[in-house]
Order: C-alpha cells, then structure tokens, then sequence
C-alpha cells in the first residue's frame, strides 16, 4: 500500500512535469458575441417579422395604442483554431422577449423571459469549418451569406452549404452552392432526399482596379424543385469607387427564370416567368464634424395583369425574407437588419425586399468622441401600385405609389468602447398609397390609418 | 544521524572545492505552486520563504527579487492524501536548465525537514556546477553554462524568469539614476510615442499621441510639456512616428477619418506643433528596416482590404507624397506588423506579427521559415470600417482593426517586439494587464531570446529603442480612459547594457 501511495505521488508529479514542459496548446480559442438590448414604444413594431401595412392584420387603425415591450438578443461565436488554415466557427443565439414567449418554436418551454427564466432557446446560427488550400478559401457547413448586392437578394442570410473565395493578386473569386431547403425535412414525404430541394449557386467577382476602385460581377442561380420547380437567375454587376472625398458605389441587377404551373393571375394556366430588376446608387462623403449619405434604390414590382413576375424576387420568395439594404437604414420602411441595432423585431413596411423605390438623404454627426446623433430621411414608393390598399371610401386600390416619408433620429453615446446606449426616433407621414385605408373600418367609412413611429432605447455591447 | 552526516558530507565536498575568493552564488526562490492542498495560497508563500531561508548559506545567497539572481529556482509541491512531493528546477536567468531535484514525505510532519533536505540537494548540485570558476556578476551571461539538455518551454505556474544579459537592475527604477529615469503621471492614456530631437542641453523630444490628441514633450529631469494639438472627433490617430530631414523633424501622425485615411505631418517650430501637411492617404511608418537607416515607409488603404498592396519607400515634397521602392508583403504582412533582418549570410529574411500574434519568419522568396511558440505584439489601439455586409452577423456596424506592437530591428540585427499580457482579451475586448519588450536574434534557425525588460505593472501600448542612446524607452497606460476621464501614461527610460 504504502509503495502505491508513493507511486501515485511519483506518477502525479510525473503527468505534472510533463503537463508544464508541453508546448502551448496547439488550438487558439476565440469567442466574439454580441448584446443588443431594445426597448421599444411603438404603434408600429409588435416583435414580430412582419410586411406592416400590407394587409388587415398588419394594417394600422385611425388611432392605435402602442405597444411596449423589451428584447434582447444575444449572440455567442466561439472559434476553435488549429493554425492559420484551419478553424470551426460556431455562432448561437439567444432571443428573449421580457415577459416571455411560450408558442411557435418555444412550445415546448420558453424564451426565458419569464419568472423565473428557465427557458429553452439557445438557436444555432452558424457551425462550418473555415480552411485554406491556397489560394481558395474553403468554408463548409452552415455559415452567413451576403450577396455582392447591398443584401437586397440574400443579406446575412445563415444557409448550409459550401463557400469558397479565391484571391488572385486584385482578383476575388467566390463561389458557393447552399442547400436550405428540402422536401423531405418534415419526414411526411417520401421520395428520394436531394429530388426535391431548394440550392443556390453563387458566384462574386471582384476586382480592385486601384485601391480606390472595385468592380464585380455577380451571378445567383437558385433551383427550387421543392416549389414547382422555380429556376431563378440574377445577373449583377456592382461597383465603389473613391472619387476625391466622395464614395460612389452601387449596383444593378436583372432576373430571369420561370416556375412550372404556377400562375399569378388566378384562373389562368402555364407557367410564371420571372424578370425582376434591381438597382441602387449611393455616395457618401466627410463633411463637418460627420459624414453625409445619400442613395436611391429601386426594386422592381408586378403589376399583376399576366403570369410575367416583374417584382424582385429575393432569396426567401415574396412574402419572406432574409435580405436587407442596410445603405440610409431606415426604421420601419425597407429591412435595414442589423444597421439599426440588432434584436428580434423584423417588422418594416417591406419587410420583403421587392416591389420598392427608396431614397435616403442622412448625416452621421459625431459630436464628441463619445456622443453621435444621426438624422436620416427616407421617401419611399411603390415599384407598381398593383397591390395598393383599398381606399373603403371608394372601395378601390389608392392609384398612387407613394408610401410614405419617414424621419428618423437617432442619438448615442459610447460609455466603453464596446457598450452604446441609443435613443432612436421615428416617424413614417403615410402618403397616398394608404388614403382611406385604416383597419377597421367598415367599407364606406374611410379613414387613414395612423402615421406610424417608433421610439427605441438600445443598449448594445459587441466584443 | 548517519544520513545526516552523509548529507552534510555530500554538502561540504563540493563546498570545499569552491575558491575562497569566490562570490556566492545569488539565487532567487520563486512562489511555489501547490496542488492539492486546502489553504493553496499560504502553503505557496510558505514553502517559498521555507526553501529561500534554507538555501541561504556560506556560499548562497537568497535575494529578494529575479532581477538580481543568477539562478532562480521554481517548485511545485504536491500533495496526495496524506503523501506529498516537492519538486524543485532550477535555471540560469537566461533561462537554461541547471538542475532537477525533489523530496518526498509521508505526513505533513516531515514537510520543514524535507524542504531542508531539498535545499541541500538544491545546494549541493549548483554549487558542484559553479565551483568551475568565479560567479558572473547578475546583468553579464553566466559563464560556463552548465549542461543544460534542452531549453523547458515555461509554464504560467512557473515564474516569468529574468534572462542572462538582464539590463534592467533596481536602481534602474530611481529617477534620476544614470542607468533608469520613470516620468511622472503623464494626462491622458497614450497609444503611441515617437522620439524626436536631441537639444542642445541634453534634452530630448518626445511626442505622446492619444486618440485625438499629439503632444510634445521635452525630456530631461522631468518631462514637460511643450506644446500640443487636438484632433477632431470623427478622427483616430493610428500610428504616431518622426523622421529628421533637411526641412526639420517631420511628425508623421497617420489618421483615420470616417472609413477613410486623413494622415497629417507636423513639425515643432519654435515651441509649438505646427501642421504642414493633411489629408494624405496613407498608413505612414518611419523605421530601420533591416536595422538600415531609418525611413519613411506608406501603404494605402483599399476599398475591401483594410492594407492595399505593397509597402513602398515614401518621399514628401509638401503635401505630395511620392511612393517608390515597393516591397512585397508577406502573408500577415503590412506596413505595421513587419520589419527585416539580415542572417548571418547577409540574407534578408522578413519577420511579421501574424494575428494571433505569432511572430513568423520568411525567406527572402516569402515562403516561411519559422513561427514562434510564444505569442508577442498586442495592441488596444484599433479603427473601425463600416462593415454593413456583416452587421447583422456581428451585431456591430463597423469591422474592427486592430493595430499591433512595433518590431524594431537594430543595426546588429536583433530584432525587438513588445509583448503584452492581458487577463481579458477575448474578440475586440481587449484589456492588457502587463507588457514587455523582447530582443530577439535569428540563430540561423529560429529566432532566440537573447534578453527582455521586466514586465510592466500596466498595458505597454508602445515601445521604442533610441540606438543612438542606447535607451529603451517604454510607454504605460497607467490609468485608462473612463466615462469622463482621458486616462494617464507614464514613460520609462532604461539604460541598455
């Protein structure tokens, strides 16, 4: 016994000098996050993700309470790095909404924003392995997307699939094929696992011409055999330039493709073909104590008269959405995820990203090193006035396109370097595109619905 | 009994041997490391005053701190039930091995006399291996170097070690001192400094950049300052250096405004900072490459790439900036993260700090040589892009770019970079608790220690060697910038040997 004793010691002491002559460890551990907290008074935002004012449900009354409620989100990315060529990035979510969430994917618990917590919500938002075979780049497994187009096709949308960049000297060459969708994931369907899927194939070309130019190329084919066998192709050339204090970029893109039996005008027969259209221009510049933007989007609608779809048509479809334009972000107009602080309100006016015409004029002032107020004005319009509201006074469609005007302010102060707190503002004047159309009413008695505004206090720490 | 007189015998053998003129032996016990014990932190403190008191004799000498000993002795002891284990190592300061030795016990009873016995072993073997000749005085390399096998790779339970060549000595730290001068509290947390002139009384100039703010000192007693300029609030000084020329001391303060460069140059004209130059589009940095003469250096800033091409030789005629003499980065490798170095064969090999701080190593084909084990560099001084692609995935509107340690190459080629420590440095949170600054030597193989300071109490957020001094003068943060508060830095100066 006492000889064990003694080789327990010997042998500990032993594992404990081999354990200090080590090398050091071989992976490198790296963890990002983020923190956004909002609290919101609002008779627009409903923490839900939401096309607002395109139909009953979402339609504003004459007069409205609002709402106030508060969020948070967090996000945690931890990456686990063998060497410069080898690291697994995984990325979590947790959403809460104070007071709590118990349906839809939290059923089964909660958000944890009740008494108590003791929620289930921890999302998975990104788990893929990052690696070089120089000069490509390899990225594999379920990872965020950006397209080469502001975002306004795919805009940090989080698909399964592979990436790969190639730089060439000025030359950047990505290519990547996403599988996100698939008629087989509810197990009720039989059939073979890959015959009835959604993929996208990618393809971005950049070129720095000289340091203060790009240009690019971009070409998006999504396959969706789960759908009607939607085959979609975007073509897009994109750009930036420096041009002395002024930064220009901008893009353009064109849409074709066809869904098979689809149709868009009922009682007609065939085939939907797509031609959608998209294009942007926007120019910032340093002027006085900040910096001042201005940019104009266009994305094409359908006037709906015939199964020719003229409407942009993003990733997610027209009626969902994982694309945003972040240039000139407005609150409650056009999706500007992420720009205007993170959390899980996803309620705009085109939440959707088609069927829209934007034009922003803003300034970035920095008042102290610490202290930023934005104002920033957005005048909105829609592509086509086919899907106007109904004016119940006369019990048609508003003929005009214009959406309406929003004035946003926004002011913050940096208590560290990674913590801001913000105060935002904003304020949407509807225009004619919803004269006489308030919820509520009954046909005859029109009024307009409410000018909507939303009032956000944000904490947000990102490390 | 018997063993004790075998014990004493086998001390006093290799005591005999030792010359009578010779000095003793100065050695310095670290704080032991205790595993499985209940009151961890006494028990270190313990053994280490234990081990210190009982190593102490005709021909040791147990000093206070690393900085003076010749070798310094580190030791785990750990306890398993009721058994325990004291394992002792022993090191020159330069880092090489000298000895192992360990004791063992049953109880705690036996702890005292067997730390006792340890310090016999301990006595007995480094007094064998010194008994070849007179004691190195501390601050010159210990010669003949025992035989060391390997070098340890350390550990972070054991002590951070004082190399062989050490520079640094206590008095260093009195001001006034001719071998080491500490300013005063300096107003305002610098990021980075820059040496100017020598005057004609002896003083020098130094200039200190905040975030938005340059200022000039003058170096003497103290440090006064002279002038000082403020920058706006969309700026961010980024790199702060000097280069002399005909026209006078050029201060090349390289700015990000907004997403976009916005360098200025100043120059000291009379007693006050005086801009002549604004708005230039450059990364500017003034430095020895290859230990040459010191130049001025520029790279631009892209649309996508935060560093655009190559590094190139930089001239400035006014406002105009002429760019010549390109030189190809490697991977990692832009105009703050490199330097170059000669080997012994006259081959210019580039040294950069890759992001996680790796130093890396490449031959003149750019291909790589060596990567460190260590990590050096570390900055908290950043800037930001607007990064909208990404803001949803980030949560943050802006990329950011973190700035790195300079790498400094000397006429003799060794190379110096800094190194910071931090308890928290996750993402970009960073918060440095320690620094230090490391010269290396390319062996032919792998880059070596061949000294370092000893490690600031605070974040070093800068460096620099004035060769024509031969002084190292090193920047602190010694309170950082709060909510309503601008911070305050100190300056070290150390005489190097």
């Amino acid at each position: 016994m006492k000889f064990n004793k003694k080789m327990v010691v010997l042998a500990a002491a032993g594992a404990l000098s081999v354990a200090t002559a080590l090398p050091a460890m071989a992976l490198e551990n790296e963890f990002h996050g983020s923190y956004g907290f909002k609290g919101f008074l609002s008779n627009f935002d409903r923490a839900g993700a939401n096309n607002m004012l395109s139909s009953a449900t979402t339609m504003l009354k004459k007069e409205n309470q609002a709402n106030n409620y508060f969020e948070q989100r967090a996000r945690l990315t931890y990456i686990a790095k063998a060497n410069d060529d080898l690291k697994m990035v995984t990325t979590f979510e947790l959403d809460t909404r104070f007071g709590g969430i118990t349906d839809g994917k939290y059923n089964l618990s909660s958000d944890a924003g009740g008494l108590d917590a003791d929620g289930i919500n921890l999302e998975t938002k990104n788990v893929y392995i990052d690696f070089n075979i120089k000069p490509v780049n390899f990225k594999v497994g379920i990872q965020g997307y950006t397209d080469k187009l502001k975002g306004v096709f795919a805009g940090g949308a989080d698909l399964p699939g592979i990436m790969t960049t190639t730089k060439l000297d000025a030359l950047t060459l990505g290519m990547g094929y996403f599988r996100f969708d698939e008629a087989q994931k509810t197990g009720a369907v039989t059939g073979r696992l890959g015959g009835a899927a959604t993929d996208l194939f990618a393809l971005d070309a950049t070129y720095a011409v000289s340091k203060d130019v790009k240009a690019g190329l971009s070409y998006y084919f999504l396959a969706d055999y789960k759908d009607k066998d939607k085959l979609l192709h975007t073509l897009g050339l994109n750009g930036e330039a420096k041009v002395g204090a002024v930064t220009v970029s901008g893009f353009a893109a064109i849409q074709a493709g066809h869904q098979k039996n689809a149709q868009i005008v009922t009682g007609t027969k065939g085939n939907t073909n797509f031609h959608g259209f998209a294009a942007n221009v926007a120019a910032k510049m340093a002027v006085g104590p900040g910096t001042a933007r201005t940019a104009f989007l266009y994305l094409s609608g359908d006037d709906k008269k015939d199964n020719q779809q003229n409407a942009w048509h993003p990733l997610a479809g027209l009626t969902g959405s994982v694309s945003m334009y972040n240039e000139g972000a407005t609150m409650m107009l056009v999706r500007s995820s992420g720009a205007t602080g993170m959390g899980n309100s996803d309620d705009y006016v085109r939440r959707t990203l088609s069927d829209v015409a934007l034009y922003t004029l803003g300034y970035n002032a920095k008042l102290t090193p610490k202290a930023y107020a934005d104002a920033n004005v957005g005048v909105a319009w829609a592509a086509k006035n086919s899907a106007a509201p109904v004016d119940k006074a006369t019990t048609k469609p508003n003929a005009t396109n214009y959406i309406g005007t929003e004035i946003d302010v926004e002011t913050g102060y940096k208590v560290f370097d990674n913590l801001t707190a913000k105060l935002q503002l904003g304020y949407l004047l509807l225009g004619g595109y919803y004269k006489g159309a308030a919820a509520g009413n009954p046909t005859g008695q029109a009024q307009d619905p409410e000018n909507p505004y939303t009032a956000r206090v944000q904490l947000t720490y990102a490390f | 009994m018997k063993r004790l007189i075998i014990l004493l015998a086998a001390l006093l053998i290799p005591l005999a041997a030792v010359p009578a003129s010779a000095a003793q032996l100065r050695v310095f016990v670290a704080e032991m490391n205790a595993v499985g014990v209940q009151n961890r932190d006494e028990m270190k403190v313990t053994l280490q005053t234990l081990l210190a008191s009982r190593l102490n004799n005709e021909r040791i000498v147990a000093v206070g701190s690393a900085a003076e000993a010749d070798v310094l002795v580190s030791g785990t002891y750990i306890a398993i039930g009721k058994m325990f284990s004291v394992d002792a190592l022993a090191r020159t300061s330069a880092g090489r091995t000298l000895t192992r030795t360990f004791v063992q016990g049953e109880s705690q009873d036996e702890l005292i006399p067997a730390v006792g016995k340890l310090a016999d072993k301990l006595s007995a073997e480094l007094v064998k291996l010194y008994s070849g000749g007179p004691l190195a005085a501390p601050g010159v390399s210990l010669a003949p170097v025992p035989a060391a096998k390997t070098e340890i790779i350390r550990s972070e339970q054991q002590v951070r070690l004082a190399p062989a060549g050490e520079f640094i000595k206590p008095r260093d730290y009195e001001q006034g001192s001719s071998g080491g001068w500490v300013s005063k509290r300096l107003d305002g947390a610098a990021n980075l400094m820059a040496t100017g002139k020598t005057l004609p009384d002896g003083s020098r100039e130094i200039f200190l950049a905040e975030n938005r703010r340059l200022s000039c000192y003058r170096q003497a007693r103290d440090m006064k300052l002279v002038s000082e300029a403020e920058f706006k609030a969309t700026e961010k000084i980024v790199s702060l250096d000097t280069l002399d020329t005909v026209a006078g001391m050029d201060i090349y303060v390289t700015i990000i405004r907004g997403d976009d460069l916005a360098s200025q140059v100043w120059q000291m004209q009379g007693d006050k900072l005086i801009r002549v130059a604004e708005n230039l589009p450059f990364f500017f940095r003034a430095f020895s490459l290859a230990g040459g003469p010191k130049r001025l250096y520029a790279q631009p800033m892209g649309r996508d790439r935060d560093f655009f091409g190559a590094v190139s030789e930089a001239t400035r005629q006014g406002a105009n900036i002429t760019l010549k003499n390109p030189i190809q980065m490697p991977r990692f490798g832009d105009i703050y993260t490199f330097n170059q170095f000669r080997d012994s064969e006259g081959k210019i090999l580039t040294v950069v700090i890759n992001p996680d701080n790796y130093l890396v190593v490449y031959d003149q084909g750019l291909k790589e040589l060596w990567r460190s084990n260590d990590k050096f560099g570390g900055s908290e001084l950043y800037f930001q892009k607007e990064d909208l692609e990404n803001a949803r995935t980030t949560g943050d509107k802006n990329r950011w770019i973190f700035m790195n340690q300079r790498i400094q190459v000397t006429a003799g080629g060794e190379v110096l970079v800094g190194r910071n420590d931090g308890f928290f440095v996750i993402g970009n949170a960073r918060s440095y608790k320690k620094g230090a600054v490391y010269c290396l030597l390319w062996n032919g193989s792998s880059l070596e220690e061949k000294w370092r300071t000893k490690e600031t109490q605070n974040y070093m957020p800068d460096y620099w060697l004035d060769e024509s001094r031969n002084e190292l003068l090193i920047l602190q943060t010694v309170q950082r910038p709060g909510i309503a508060t601008t911070g305050a830095s100190s300056l070290s100066v150390k005489k190097v040997e």
